[in-house]
């Protein structure tokens, strides 16, 4: 394990550089891509823009399932974790043996554990923030889940029972928050990890085709990946900044869903 | 030499005992998807996104047994 990685010390702390390296090297391939489809903007959009108006258009599918409107404040959020998971997860499949490095070799990013465990921590972080933001201290109100609909319209010495029974359910409730992180951190590494094993046992058995077959499986599950983990934190951020007092939020959600089933949708697979 | 042999045998049981749940889970899964595809194929868009995410959740099972391999 130690000789997959370049270890630096930055400060004390231990560094993958070449975990870096490709994290630099997917945002400088996102950013320019950006820049290049975005460059010529009109009312008359030419082929660039129609291309980057799909894309948007997928990203918002996303957020559109399970919020409606309400998911466009945290479109900007779902679509980066989107297009930078999906960049990171289809770098492993480059040939990059072909670089030398002084210690250890270059690897998809999402290869290393570090990089889905801090995108799990910024959903953690995206999904306070927008549950603080349209509910303010209510939010904490979720702890309690099953307890206050139990409750309402009982009798104290029932309400006492309740919460005799069902206060388990407030420590399941906080250990929420680090499951959450946890297996969206362990999917996502474990994923491409394990495509980059099985590249190299399929290598050790056959130089030839063998290895073409389970790269080509490697760009689905990295695809699928991505989308997994956008959709995962969009379920998060819209589960828990959804206000139960404005009901508008379910109409404007059906409707959303009609849309949805009348537009035809964009599907990659 | 002992622990040697625990790892190679162990590990690999634990991990082949591991996929058996989830892939008859993903199985389940996706047996409902294309029968609701079948019967209504215009509601396959909006399920198609929900399959995937009810897939990643299965499929963390078969993957907390791989992590098991490294313990």
């Amino acid at each position: 394990m130690q000789s997959h990685f370049w270890e630096a010390s930055l400060y004390g702390m231990p560094v993958h550089v070449n975990t870096l390296i490709m994290v630099a090297v997917a945002l400088v391939i996102l950013l320019s891509i950006t820049r290049l489809l975005t460059s010529s903007i009109s009312i008359r959009p030419n082929r660039l823009q129609v291309f980057a108006e799909m894309l948007y258009d997928f990203c918002r599918s996303i957020t559109f399932s399970s919020a409606g409107k309400r998911g466009d404040t945290f479109l900007y959020y779902v679509g980066s974790v989107f297009f930078f998971v999906l960049t990171c997860n289809l770098l492993g499949q480059f040939p990059l043996k072909i670089f030398e490095l002084p210690h250890g070799e270059l690897m998809a990013p999402t290869g290393d554990i570090n990089v889905p465990a801090a995108l799990a921590v910024g959903s953690v972080i995206m999904y306070f923030f927008f549950g603080l933001k349209a509910k303010g201290l209510k939010y904490f109100k979720h702890y309690l889940s099953p307890l206050p609909d139990l409750m309402a319209g009982q009798s104290l010495p029932v309400k006492i029972t309740y919460a005799m029974f069902f206060w388990p359910f407030i420590l399941l409730n906080i250990a929420e928050d680090l499951t959450r992180p946890g297996s969206l951190m362990i999917r996502l590494f474990c994923n491409i990890f394990v495509g980059e094993i099985l590249t190299g046992v399929a290598h050790s058995a056959s130089h030839y085709l063998l290895p073409i077959a389970v790269m080509g499986i490697e760009l689905f599950v990295a695809v699928v990946q991505a989308y997994i983990f956008a959709m995962l934190t969009n379920i998060y951020i819209s589960l828990l900044s959804e206000d139960h007092d404005h009901h508008e939020d379910e109409h404007d959600a059906s409707h959303a869903s009609e849309e949805e089933t009348k537009v035809p949708s964009l599907a990659f697979a | 030499m002992e622990a040697a042999t625990t790892y190679t045998i162990g590990g690999p049981l634990a991990m082949a005992i591991a996929t058996i749940g989830p892939g008859i889970g993903i199985g389940l899964a996706a047996a409902a998807f294309f029968n609701a595809t079948a019967r209504q194929p215009e509601v396959r868009g909006p399920l198609q996104g929900v399959f995937f995410a009810a897939a990643g959740l299965i499929e963390l099972m078969a993957l907390l047994g791989f992590i098991t391999l490294f313990l």
